[in-house]
C-alpha cells in the first residue's frame, strides 16, 4: 500500500520538482544558477512544506513523542508548583509501593530455590475432638512409615531446628542450628557448593554449613571440609557448605546436623516433628491425604504407643501445607498483604490527587488548549501533548521513587520483625524497579486520562469565554476523585485505628509477671564435671549467688522456658483419679529453680516454692499454675495432690504438688494463662534430667546495664561457655508484640499519608472551585450575602463530598477490615469505636480543609471580583 | 519575458480550490507534481498562480484521502519524477467538487448581477 510514505521518498519528490522547475526556467534563456535559486524561490519554504508532510502522517513517530516530553518539560518547568507537588506526591506513593512489592514479591511470590518447589509440602495433621491444637506437627514414626510405604510421594525427611554452641577456635557463640534427616537434601532438590551431603554413615557426626557462617567465621577459605568443631554437644566434622540461597528453615539457621531417624528408634505420640514430602506430579491433595490418612491409621499396630496416642491416631486428618505457606505464619502474611493493599491505597489517592492537579492545570490552560484547536492542532495531537506532561511527571517521580526506596527500603528491613523468611535476601532488584516502571506507565496513564479526555472535547466556543468563567459549573469529574480519596483514606485510617486499640490493649494485658527492672541471659556451661542434675544444680546455685551479690541485685532465679522467649513444651499428666488408658491432660512443662517466682513478681497463691536444697538433691515436688490445678482437679484443692507425668516414655513416677502459682502468658500476651507443671531443677532421680542452660532471670533496677558484669562472672564460672539470649524482659515483652506494632506503624504512617493527602485534595478541588466562583461570590456579596453565608456555603460543598467519601469509606472498611483479623486483640475487626472516631476525624479535617478556601472566598472585595473581567 | 512574475495580472488561488483543480488536471491523465502546478496554470491562461510549496502538502492529502494515487516514473525529459493519476473515487469526488463549485459560482453571480433583490417568497 501507498498509505505510508518516508521523509525520504517526498524529498526525492520535492527534489525532483525543483530539478523540473530549474530546467523549464533554463529552457526559457536563464543561467543554471538563477534558474536554481528562481526555482526554490518559487517552491516557497522547503522545510515548511517537508514539516507539513511531517504532520500530515498518521502515525505518531518517536520524534514526536519525543518533542511532546521536550514540550512538557518545558511547560512544568515554568510551573515549579505544580510540578514539585505532582512529582513529590506520585514519588512517595510509587516508592511505598515498590519498596513493599519487592519485600512481597521475595517473600511471598519468588519461587522458592528448591527444585520444582511447587510440589513441596508440609504435611501436619489436626484431630477434632482431640485436645491437639487446631493443627500440630507429626513425628518419626509418621516419617518411617510415609517413607516406606507411600506410593505417591517422592521424598520425605524430618527436621528440628534450634540454637545451639558453636565453638571454633577462641570463638565461641550460640548459633541457629538445624536436624534435618539427610534425605532433606535430596527431597528439597539441593547441592552443596563446597564438599559434600551427609550419607548414613556419619551418624551425627557431620556437618554442613551455611554460606553465612562460612564467610563470617572461615573467611571463605574452602580448608574448613574436613575439619573438626565442637558444635552443639561434640566434636563434628565440617563436610560441606551450602550456597548462599538456601536458608531451610529460616534465615537463621547456620548448620545442618547430619542424622538418621531409623524406625528401631522411634517412639510413637512424640508428636511436633514438623515433617516436608515432595508430592509426585499430577497427585492431587486429596488422593494424598486419603493415601496418608489410610497409611497413618496402621501407625498404632506397627509402633504401639499408649491409647491416648491409638486414639488421636483414630481422629487424625492429614492436613498439605504448601511448602512457603509453612515458613510464612498467616499473621506475617496478613502484615504483608495488609501492607501492600494498604501502599497500593495510597497510590491511588496519590494518583488522584496528581490527576486533580492536572485537571486544574488543564482548566487553567483550557484557553491555551482551546487556541492550539483553533489553530488546527488534532485530538490525537492534543490527547498526546496532555499525556506527555503527565508521563513526564511520572517519569520523574519514577526515578526519585527508585532512589527513595533504595534509600528506605534498609531502613524498613531493620524494623521488620524477626522470622519472617527470605527477608535478608530482600533488596531493590530488576523485578522491583521493573515494576515501579510499569506503575509508573500505568500511573502516567491514570492521570493523564482525564485531562487528556477533557482536552480532546475542547469545545471551540469557549474561546469567547474569559480566563475566569463568571459562574462555576460542577466539577464531578474532580468531586468523585475527592469522594475515592476520602474513601480510600477512610479505609486505611479504620484499619490503622484497630491495629493502634489492638496495641493499646495488648500491651495493657497483666501476662501475671513483671516486666519492669528484670534481666535474662542464658550460657551454656561444657564441663566434664557437669554431669547430673546435682551437679548442674550446684553450679547453678553458686552462680545464682554471685549474681545476688551484684549491686541493686534484688532476686535472681532461673527457669527452662522464660515466658516470651523460646516457647514451651507440652506433654501429658495423669491424676491418681485417671486412667492411663485414657488420654490424660495436655499440659506445659517448665522447670525452675532460685527465686523465680518472685524475681519475676509470679505471685505465689498456695503453699511454697522450691527450696535452694530441691534444686540440688533428687525429689519428686511439682509447683503448678492454677489453670493447672483448675484443669486436672476442678472444684478439689490441688496442694498435695499426686500427678502422673507421661514423659520420657514412663508414666510411673509420682510427683507431689506443693505449691500454686498465678497464671502467666507463656508464649504471646494474646492467649489465656497457660497450665503450666513446673519441675524442680533436679528430678526424680540424679540423671532424671539435667538443666545445663536454663535462662537465669535477673530482678535489678539495673537491668539495662548488666550485660557486662553478667559476661564477666560467666567467664570466671564456665570459661567455655557462650553467654547467649541477653534481654531484658521489657525487650521481650516490645518484640512479642512487633509483629502487630510493626504493622500497626507501616499502616499508621501510610494512613497519616493518605489522610494528608485527601485533606490537600479536598483543598485544591475547593480552592479552585472558589477562584472559579470569585465573580459570583462578588455578586452575591453586592446583593447583601455575608461573609458568614458564603463560607458556609463553601464550607457545605467540602462537607457534602467529604460526607459521601466518608460513608462509602465506612462501607468498604466494613467489608474489608475482617483480613485483619490475625492481627486484632480483643478488638472486633467492625468496632463501631474504631469506625466512629476516624469517620468524624476525617470528616472535620474535611471541614478544616474547605475552611481556608471559604475563608478566601469571604475575603472577596465584591468591586474587585466584578472588576476583574 | 514571462508574464509569470507580474503580480497585477495574477491571482492568488482561492482558498479551498486547489484540491479541486489538481483532481480536474489529473483527470485528463496522470502528471507528476510540477506538471500538475503547468498544467494549472497553463489551463488558467496563465492567469492563477500555483504556490509550488503547498502543491505537495495537497498531493499528499488527496492521495492519504484515496482520491489519488503516487507512483515513481520518468518524465519527458527522463528525469525521474513521482506520478500522480486520479482513483474511482477521485473521479466521483471531482464530479461531487465540480457540481458545488458550478452552484457556488451561480450563486455568487446572481448576487453580483445588477437588478434589485427579488421579494422572498
Amino acid at each position: 500500500m501507498f498509505g505510508r510514505r518516508s521523509q525520504r521518498d517526498f524529498e526525492d519528490e520535492i527534489r525532483s520538482h525543483i530539478e523540473l522547475e530549474t530546467e523549464r526556467l533554463k529552457a526559457q534563456g536563464m543561467s543554471e544558477a538563477d534558474a536554481a535559486r528562481m526555482a526554490r524561490r518559487h517552491f516557497g519554504n522547503v522545510e515548511a512544506a517537508r514539516e507539513r508532510f511531517y504532520e500530515g502522517r498518521r502515525l505518531v513517530s518517536l520524534d514526536d513523542t519525543l518533542r511532546d516530553m521536550r514540550h512538557a518539560l518545558r511547560a512544568l518547568l515554568r510551573a515549579r508548583g505544580f510540578l514539585a507537588t505532582s512529582v513529590g506526591t506520585l514519588a512517595l506513593a510509587i516508592g511505598a509501593v515498590a519498596g513493599m512489592f519487592g519485600v512481597v514479591n521475595k517473600v511471598m511470590l519468588e519461587p522458592l530455590p528448591y527444585a520444582n518447589p511447587e510440589q513441596l509440602t508440609y504435611l501436619l495433621g489436626t484431630a477434632p475432638g482431640s485436645d491437639m491444637p487446631e493443627r500440630f506437627d507429626l513425628g518419626n514414626e509418621f516419617y518411617v512409615h510415609f517413607k516406606e510405604n507411600s506410593k505417591l510421594i517422592d521424598g520425605i525427611f524430618v527436621f528440628q531446628a534450634g540454637t545451639s554452641t558453636f565453638r571454633a577456635g577462641e570463638r565461641v557463640e550460640r548459633i541457629g542450628m538445624a536436624w534435618p534427616t539427610n534425605d532433606m537434601y535430596a527431597t528439597l532438590g539441593v547441592r552443596p557448593q563446597l564438599g559434600r551431603l551427609p550419607v548414613a554413615e556419619d551418624r551425627d557426626d557431620a556437618i554442613v554449613i551455611s554460606d553465612q557462617l562460612w564467610s563470617t567465621w572461615f573467611g571463605r577459605n574452602s580448608s574448613v571440609v574436613g575439619k573438626w568443631y565442637f558444635a552443639n554437644d561434640s566434636l563434628k566434622q565440617v563436610i560441606g557448605v551450602m550456597p548462599p540461597e538456601f536458608a531451610f528453615p529460616s534465615d537463621q539457621t547456620m548448620m545442618w546436623i547430619s542424622g538418621e531417624v531409623r524406625a528401631a528408634d522411634v517412639t510413637p505420640g512424640n508428636l511436633g516433628i514438623p515433617v516436608v514430602a515432595r508430592v509426585k506430579d499430577g497427585v492431587t491433595t486429596e488422593r494424598l491425604s486419603t493415601e496418608l490418612k489410610q497409611l497413618a491409621s496402621q501407625l498404632p499396630a506397627r509402633f504401639g504407643g499408649r491409647a491416648a496416642y491409638a486414639k488421636i491416631i483414630e481422629q487424625y486428618r492429614p492436613i498439605l501445607l504448601p511448602m512457603r505457606d509453612g515458613m510464612i505464619g498467616p499473621a506475617v502474611r496478613t502484615s504483608l498483604l495488609v501492607l501492600l493493599g494498604a501502599v497500593a491505597l495510597v497510590l491511588l489517592i496519590a494518583c488522584a490527587n496528581v490527576a486533580n492537579l492536572f485537571m486544574v492545570r488543564a482548566e487553567t490552560r483550557r484557553r491555551d488548549i482551546t487556541v492550539r484547536r483553533a489553530i488546527g492542532a488534532s485530538t490525537g495531537q492534543l490527547v498526546r501533548y496532555t499525556l506527555a506532561e503527565s508521563f513526564v511527571v511520572a517519569l520523574i517521580a519514577g526515578v526519585l521513587a527508585v532512589v527513595l526506596s533504595a534509600v528506605t527500603l534498609p531502613v524498613f528491613l531493620r524494623a521488620a520483625p524477626e522470622g519472617i523468611p527470605r527477608l535478608s535476601e530482600v533488596s531493590l532488584d530488576l523485578p522491583t524497579v521493573g515494576a515501579t516502571f510499569l506503575l509508573v506507565i500505568i500511573v502516567a496513564l491514570l492521570c493523564g486520562a482525564a485531562p487528556a479526555w477533557r482536552a480532546s472535547s475542547a469545545d471551540l466556543s469557549r474561546l469567547r469565554e474569559s480566563g475566569r468563567g463568571s459562574i462555576g459549573g460542577r466539577h464531578w469529574g474532580r468531586d468523585v476523585l475527592v469522594v475515592l480519596q476520602t474513601a480510600l483514606a477512610l479505609v486505611l485510617l479504620i484499619g490503622s485505628a484497630l491495629l493502634v486499640q489492638s496495641s493499646r490493649r495488648l500491651s495493657k494485658v497483666n501476662p501475671g509477671y513483671d516486666v519492669r527492672n528484670i534481666y535474662t541471659f542464658q550460657f551454656a556451661p561444657q564441663q566434664p564435671n557437669l554431669r547430673d542434675g546435682p551437679s548442674l544444680g550446684q553450679m547453678h546455685l553458686t552462680m545464682m549467688d554471685r549474681l545476688r551479690a551484684l549491686p541493686g541485685v534484688s532476686a535472681v532465679g532461673v527457669v527452662n522456658n522464660i515466658p516470651l522467649d523460646e516457647g514451651t513444651g507440652g506433654f501429658r499428666v495423669y491424676t491418681d483419679a485417671m486412667s492411663t488408658e485414657g488420654t490424660g491432660h495436655l499440659v506445659d512443662l517448665n522447670f525452675t529453680g532460685g527465686d523465680y517466682f518472685k524475681a519475676m513478681g509470679i505471685t505465689l497463691l498456695q503453699g511454697r516454692a522450691f527450696t535452694n536444697h530441691e534444686a540440688i538433691t533428687p525429689n519428686t515436688n511439682v509447683v503448678i499454675s492454677r489453670s493447672a490445678a483448675e484443669k486436672l482437679w476442678p472444684g478439689y484443692n490441688a496442694l498435695g495432690q499426686r500427678i502422673r507425668p507421661s514423659f520420657g516414655g514412663q508414666d510411673t513416677l509420682v510427683f507431689t504438688v506443693v505449691g500454686i502459682v498465678n497464671d502467666v502468658k507463656q508464649d504471646d500476651w494474646r492467649g489465656a494463662g497457660e497450665a503450666i507443671i513446673y519441675f524442680p531443677l533436679t528430678g526424680p532421680s540424679p540423671d532424671a534430667w539435667g538443666m545445663g542452660s536454663p535462662a537465669y532471670v535477673v530482678k535489678s533496677p539495673r537491668a539495662a546495664v548488666l550485660k557486662e558484669e553478667v559476661r564477666q562472672l560467666v567467664r570466671a564460672i564456665a570459661p567455655e561457655a557462650p553467654v547467649y539470649r541477653e534481654y531484658t524482659m521489657e525487650f521481650l515483652a516490645q518484640r512479642s508484640m512487633l509483629q502487630l506494632s510493626f504493622t500497626t506503624l507501616t499502616l499508621g504512617v501510610l494512613s497519616v499519608l493518605a489522610l494528608l493527602l485527601g485533606a490537600v485534595g479536598l483543598y485544591g478541588v475547593l480552592s479552585y472551585v472558589v477562584a472559579q466562583r470569585t465573580r459570583e461570590i462578588g455578586v452575591r456579596m453586592a446583593l447583601g450575602a455575608t461573609a458568614n453565608v458564603v463560607r458556609r456555603q463553601v464550607v457545605s460543598q467540602g462537607t457534602m463530598v467529604v460526607l459521601i467519601g466518608a460513608a462509602i469509606g465506612v462501607g468498604a472498611a466494613y467489608m474489608t477490615t475482617r483480613f485483619l483479623a490475625n492481627l486484632l486483640y480483643d478488638v472486633k475487626p467492625v468496632d463501631p469505636i474504631a469506625f466512629g472516631v476516624t469517620s468524624a476525624m476525617m470528616i472535620v479535617i474535611g471541614m478544616l480543609a474547605s475552611y481556608v478556601p471559604a475563608r478566601r472566598a469571604s475575603s472577596v472585595d465584591p468591586m474587585m471580583a466584578l472588576r476583574s473581567d | 519575458m514571462s508574464t509569470r512574475n507580474d503580480p497585477a495580472t495574477r491571482e492568488a488561488l482561492l482558498q479551498g480550490t486547489l484540491d479541486l483543480l489538481v483532481l480536474r488536471v489529473l483527470a485528463l491523465g496522470p502528471h507528476h507534481g510540477h506538471g500538475i502546478a503547468l498544467a494549472i496554470e497553463a489551463r488558467s491562461g496563465d492567469t492563477l498562480i500555483v504556490d509550488h510549496g503547498s502543491l505537495y502538502p495537497a498531493l499528499q492529502r488527496l492521495e492519504q484521502r484515496g482520491l489519488i494515487k503516487g507512483a515513481w516514473g520518468k518524465s519527458d525529459n527522463n528525469r525521474r519524477a513521482r506520478f500522480y493519476s486520479l482513483t474511482v473515487k477521485g473521479h466521483q469526488q471531482l464530479t461531487i467538487e465540480t457540481g458545488r463549485w458550478s452552484r457556488l459560482v451561480d450563486s455568487i453571480a446572481r448576487v453580483l448581477a445588477p437588478g434589485p433583490t427579488p421579494e422572498s417568497a
